[in-house]
């Protein structure tokens, strides 16, 4: 075997060995709201939309690092989400959220919002739809 | 029914064009495709490529043509196309007009297209021998890119998608089509516009230029191909050569837009963020980089002749792969800015663009492998080519790392998994990254200072030997007094740091000597050099401007959030915004920030805010710095009628540093126009009065004046009032609003609970002393913004501008040379 053949399956297996070590570590769950309560103070990721029933607490001028509200899943699930940074200002538009943080008791503790929002799916008919509707009325 | 002042012709020209393109494509492959075959008889050879080029030119004239007149359609708003409804609105500066192209799936595979076109233009011009196979295989891939634009049903199955869709067919059961007027109706009278996030100078340059960097990754691959067909297994390369560099040099500096871009116009606080969409056009590169190396040791030696297929093949096909996981929507949730699908003919389109290039990569090669010359004699270690090896397999190292990270959706899908990168993604692509840097640019700076086939080693240490101390020297200096040191993960990572600072130096010092040492400064052979400190810089700017930036504008508020902490498990307060109310100065950093004004331009959706940066001594009081930042921000009536905020960042640039500043949150104008009065009653201590959240008890009631208090020089007389509002959410709150009188005039002192949005005034009447209670949202004026520093960011601004010249300069040397 020559040289050349050598390094380059110890680089190969270098970085396979590498991955397979960290790859646990590094890479976490998509969790629902209820198993994310099974899993308390661990990050995950959790899918979930906005409860619109309930308010969004925040108020920039005495906080701006604070938002609270609550968030519920397709399976009936239901969290209060607490979340230390400024309100994205899609939130209350947004479609489904991705939140990426750790549950803490009752509360979800997020560090991260990821918003699925109806601005981004211009193609999607159903938004088309109702983007519609909304111009007709005004 | 007959509709109404719609634009028919203009859609039927361009669709019509779009299945020209298709036509023309089929018929330039086959037909180049039968000119290779018959390379060897001379007539026919001719009689083939005359209709092979006959349709290439065709169907670019066809592309052309689409581009035109969907230019058309949006440039003169024939709002019944969806492409102009979708996409654009009669508001829109001309120069967004452009911009309109790509915010839609088909305006981009459009610009492929079109690039593709007068690529394949200048390859009949300059590949000669070559230009038969290399078409067919460039027209093949035409074949797929102008079937994205088709939109027609082949049994059932909707392949592509046409941009001259109409409304009416696109969404047919709405009932407004059935008046045949529908044109003049509101819904439309202008369309839906453009994403705000597209409308900014780097989105205008930037889809161009990185399209142009997509459709030449076909080209090198193109001529491996070719080489295996015609069984050139080695001369392929030299013409191969300046479009893989062409390639380096558009992908790199398009990539390096989008950076600019996200700089300047997202809100992530940086130009690189590991989303997966950024990923996706950096793992290209990075593999076609790779690839350019690989090829050029292979020139010079006749060393790696198998794997420079591998390479080649591998560059294509990451970018067809990353343009799949970009455009299909698997990427779903994990990407901030993921287009969303057309579902899935998009993407089984792409499954079998890959499977019919792998598979025709696949015969050619495996036929043909035992036929390909390679060197038995082995590569020493004293030789540039081992070393380049080493290098490249380590750019190819680091893309799998980055694609299988980016691929997890994918991967989630296929084997129904549900895992997902954890709290840190940045940290997870950064750890690895560091390490790839520091071999890359060590590497980098030593290898051109070997000689190909070996090297004699005193030869080698006496050329190197003044270049690495005088980078020892630098990097040790930054190190030293550059106060880089970031330790939020750690001592060990912030050694990888300076190690990564010490070979990025290094890199810059050894290749800027080279140009002298080996070249003796023929700078039109220096592409590669330079092209390598163009590199060093890029990472030393990237290394610096990151373990140096600073959020200025840590609120101090000094409230601790419990349990909140930073990836490494330490306490964080996480306070990195900061609220201004308008026209009160607030410290932040440094500086005295204000939020002074706010304007609009009528031409303009946004709003513009001007920020006030002062910077004082704090001994004297002398003004040091004064400036204003104006960060914008887009007001979106949305759904329902509510607004959202769209922000774009404002910079502040010095030669050495950015002052990077946006607004992240403001109060919705619309509930902020004042309209509240206030309702006063007659109130004296003890009183309480209500209001929607709560109630005011007045504890006591001050009357004064000039004769009975002599403290009153000021004024005539004064009334006071202390109150205290308990709200209904348990807080309570202490105020003291008072009326002065003086001349006869009043002169209110209103005060302001900003959590209850209430202001109280106190009024005197014949009838006594009245307290006045006003509930309104828009008590006061205020946003809330982000500032961050980002230190020597024109290093890599710098450091990309090089790299790209050089690359462009290595290939019009090679290209000349030919």
């Amino acid at each position: 075997m020559k040289k050349i053949h050598i390094v380059t399956l110890v680089l190969i297996a270098a970085a396979i060995a590498y991955m397979l070590v960290t790859m646990s570590k590094d890479l976490t769950t998509y969790d629902t709201i209820a198993s994310a309560k099974q899993k308390q103070g661990k990050f995950i990721h959790l899918i979930a939309k906005l409860d619109r029933s309930k308010n969004v607490e925040y108020d920039p001028v005495t906080d701006p690092n604070f938002l609270a509200f609550y968030a519920v899943d397709s399976l009936g699930g239901q969290t209060k989400v607490i979340y230390h940074s400024t309100k994205p200002p899609e939130l209350e538009m947004s479609e489904r959220i991705v939140l990426k943080g750790k549950m803490n008791g009752d509360v979800f503790e997020c560090k991260e919002i990821l918003l699925k929002c109806p601005s981004k799916y211009k193609d999607d008919p159903e938004h088309q739809k109702r983007d519609f509707e909304n111009k007709m009325q005004n | 029914m007959e509709y109404q002042g719609e634009h028919l012709l203009i859609g039927q020209l361009g669709h019509f064009a779009a299945v020209l393109s298709f036509v023309a494509s089929i018929i330039a492959t086959f037909a180049y495709f039968k000119a290779t075959q018959k390379a060897a008889i001379a007539e026919e050879h001719i009689a083939w490529k005359k209709l092979a080029r006959t349709a290439f030119i065709i169907e670019t004239i066809a592309v052309v043509s689409i581009l035109v007149t969907l230019y058309i359609i949006i440039y003169n708003h024939y709002f019944e196309y969806k492409y102009a409804y979708q996409h654009s609105k009669r508001s829109l500066p001309v120069k967004y007009l452009i911009s309109c192209f790509w915010e839609g799936q088909e305006g981009s595979f459009m610009l492929w297209n079109f690039w593709h076109c007068i690529m394949g233009l200048v390859v009949i011009r300059t590949a000669k021998t070559w230009e038969a196979p290399v078409m067919t295989v460039l027209s093949l891939a035409q074949v797929f890119m102008s079937t994205f634009l088709l939109g027609i049903y082949f049994f059932n199955v909707k392949v592509g998608s046409t941009p001259f869709m109409l409304m009416r067919n696109e969404h047919a059961e709405w009932p407004i089509f059935s008046n045949p007027n529908y044109l003049q109706t509101r819904a439309f009278a202008d369309g839906n516009g453009l994403n705000i996030l597209l409308q900014n100078y780097w989105m205008v340059l930037h889809p161009p230029i990185v399209f142009i960097g997509f459709a030449s990754s076909t080209l090198p691959l193109a001529f491996a191909i070719a080489g295996l067909w015609t069984k050139r297994y080695q001369e392929w390369i030299k013409p191969a050569l300046p479009w893989a560099l062409f390639n380096a040099a558009f992908l790199g500096i398009g990539i390096m837009m989008g950076a600019a871009w996200a700089y300047e116009s997202l809100t992530f606080g940086g130009y690189w963020a590991w989303d997966p969409v950024e990923n996706a056009s950096l793992v290209p590169w990075l593999i076609i980089v790779a690839a350019v190396h690989i090829m050029l040791l292979n020139k010079s030696t006749g060393h790696s002749s198998k794997s420079v297929y591998w390479f080649i093949f591998l560059s294509f096909l990451s970018l067809i792969y990353s343009t799949f996981l970009t455009r299909t929507g698997v990427l779903g949730d994990t990407s901030v800015h993921s287009f969303t699908g057309e579902g899935n003919s998009l993407f089984w389109h792409f499954i079998v663009l890959m499977s019919v290039f792998s598979l025709l990569f696949f015969v050619l090669y495996f036929k043909n492998s035992k036929h390909i010359p390679v060197l038995k004699k082995e590569e020493e270690i004293s030789s540039r080519e081992f070393w380049m090896f080493v290098g490249a397999l380590v750019f190819v190292i680091s893309s799998v790392y980055i694609t299988f990270y980016t691929s997890l959706p994918l991967i989630n899908k296929i084997f129904g998994t549900q895992k997902a990168i954890g709290e840190d993604p940045e940290y997870v692509y950064n750890r690895v990254m560091i390490l790839i840097a520091v071999v890359l640019g060590l590497l980098t700076a030593v290898i051109q200072f070997l000689r190909y086939k070996n090297t004699p080693r005193s030869f080698w240490v006496k050329k190197i030997i003044t270049p690495t101390i005088i980078a020892l020297i630098i990097s040790l200096l930054i190190s030293i007094f550059g106060g880089i040191n970031y330790k939020n993960y750690g001592l060990g990572y912030l050694g990888a740091i300076h190690l990564a600072i010490f070979a990025s130096v290094y890199t810059i010092v050894a290749n800027t000597a080279y140009i002298w040492i080996g070249l003796k400064g023929k700078f039109r052979s220096a592409g590669g050099s330079i092209a390598h400190v163009g590199f060093g810089l890029v990472l030393l700017g990237i290394l610096i401007s990151s373990s140096k930036r600073e959020v200025i504008s840590i609120n101090r508020t000094g409230i601790v959030i419990p349990g909140l902490t930073d990836p490494k498990g330490r306490a964080d307060s996480g306070l990195e915004n900061i609220t201004l109310i308008q026209g009160v100065p607030t410290p932040m950093g440094k500086y005295l920030v204000t939020y002074q004004a706010d304007s609009t331009h009528p031409e303009d959706e946004k709003l513009y805010f001007r920020v006030n940066y002062l910077h004082k001594d704090s001994a004297t009081g002398k003004v040091l710095e004064e400036f204003n930042l104006y960060p914008d921000a887009f007001l979106v009536k949305g759904e329902g009628g509510r607004t959202q905020l769209s922000a774009n960042p404002d910079s502040r640039h010095y030669w050495h540093k950015d002052i990077f500043t946006f607004v992240t949150s403001m109060p919705d104008p619309e509930s902020s126009k004042d309209t509240a009065r206030f309702k006063n009653k007659p109130v004296s201590a003890g009183d309480t009065i209500f209001y929607s959240s709560g109630y005011i008890v007045v504890d006591q009631i001050i009357e004064a004046n000039k004769n009975t208090n002599k403290d009153l020089p000021l004024v005539d007389s004064a009334w006071l009032a202390d109150v205290t509002i308990y709200a209904n959410d348990g807080m309570s709150y202490k105020a003291q609003p008072a009326l002065f009188a003086k001349d006869n005039m009043g002169i209110p002192k209103r005060d302001t609970i900003i959590a209850e949005s209430i202001v109280l005034q106190v009024d005197k009447t014949e009838k006594g002393v009245e307290l006045g209670v006003k509930e309104s949202k828009g008590v006061m004026k205020y946003i809330t913004l982000k500032a961050f520093q980002f230190p020597f960011i024109n290093i890599l601004w710098i450091g990309v501008l090089v790299t790209t010249f050089g690359f462009l300069l290595s290939m019009w040397h090679r290209f000349t040379k030919n």
